[in-house]
């Protein structure tokens, strides 16, 4: 069944049994994992779940499936992760501290990148990427993970972020940036 | 063997051009810098002489071809993270509240 038909939708908008069935069944497992890849517990994320279901079908009268079902359960999904993280005070601002002086006045390298190998060739490298990864500050974390781990298209990050294109090529840069040095750090 | 070889080359050409190179054809070789700045532009807006400048740096700079390797091994590596499993107690939890949300949120003809 096509879940962006504007009959899943009507029928999803009179809370029909089969068709609510089909959507959670779905949707709820994608949606618990995509806020664990967030860096939360799956407490919290059991619970951020919940609340992004209840604002949905609070919601869903007005919408008119412009954007995929599956886009507009991530937006809310991650607006209820940023407030989390917000009332939590885990929140941190944009941070380039990292990688401010990576470049001479020449414009070369201060210190030159390592070999990739030496990443390939640790036994901890996932580990340390995990942990690089939860560390990231959110914006660029969530712009980060919709692009490589959720695989959504750039124009459904930008709704589901609210933001524009040339913004979330800033925190994709800067979300790679980042990771790159944080992990480098750690190996040298 | 073969791959080290190429390394230390570009390093002795990276070297060569940094030093030796006179200023006015330096200026026409990219820099690490610029290098990195249009490997983050929106590639349809690289002009073919960016483009140029970016494959001739690339043929000396060791230091821009492991950064590019580090971003690429980073994300095949992040794509592994998505095959994350549940464990058999949260999948058990998953599986009621999916049941408790369906009762919840829709309505039995």
């Amino acid at each position: 069944m096509n879940l962006n038909s504007s009959d899943f939708i009507s029928k999803i908008k009179l809370r029909d049994h089969d068709a609510v069935t089909i959507l959670i069944t779905k949707y709820n497992e994608v949606l618990i994992k995509g806020a664990l890849k967030q860096g939360l517990a799956f407490d919290q994320a059991d619970e951020v779940v919940q609340e992004t279901w209840s604002t949905f079908f609070q919601k869903v009268e007005n919408f008119e499936g412009r954007s995929h079902i599956r886009t507009y359960l991530f937006g809310i999904l991650y607006n209820k992760i940023k407030e989390l993280w917000r009332s939590n005070k885990k929140y941190t601002q944009d941070d380039d501290a990292t990688l401010e002086k990576s470049f001479n006045e020449f414009g070369h390298y201060l210190v030159s990148p390592l070999n990739p190998q030496l990443f390939l060739e640790s036994s901890e490298f996932m580990n340390i990427l995990q942990q690089e990864l939860d560390n990231l500050p959110i914006n660029q974390k969530m712009a980060f993970n919709l692009k490589e781990i959720e695989q959504f298209s750039t124009d459904e990050i930008c709704k589901i972020l609210d933001i524009s294109v040339t913004n979330l090529g800033v925190l994709l840069y800067r979300a790679k940036a980042n990771l790159r040095k944080r992990i480098e750090n750690r190996y040298i | 063997m073969k791959h080290n070889i190429i390394r230390k080359f570009r390093y002795f050409l990276h070297e060569l051009v940094d030093h030796y190179l006179p200023r006015f054809m330096r200026s026409k070789i990219a820099s690490c810098e610029e290098v990195i700045n249009i490997l983050n532009s929106n590639h349809n807006e690289i002009s073919s002489t960016k483009k140029f400048k970016l494959k001739i740096h690339l043929l000396i700079c060791q230091c821009c071809v492991d950064y590019i390797d580090q971003i690429k091994t980073i994300e095949k590596s992040v794509r592994k993270i998505s095959l994350l499993n549940l464990t058999e107690e949260q999948d058990q939890v998953l599986r009621k509240n999916t049941n408790d949300l369906v009762s919840k949120f829709s309505i039995k003809k």
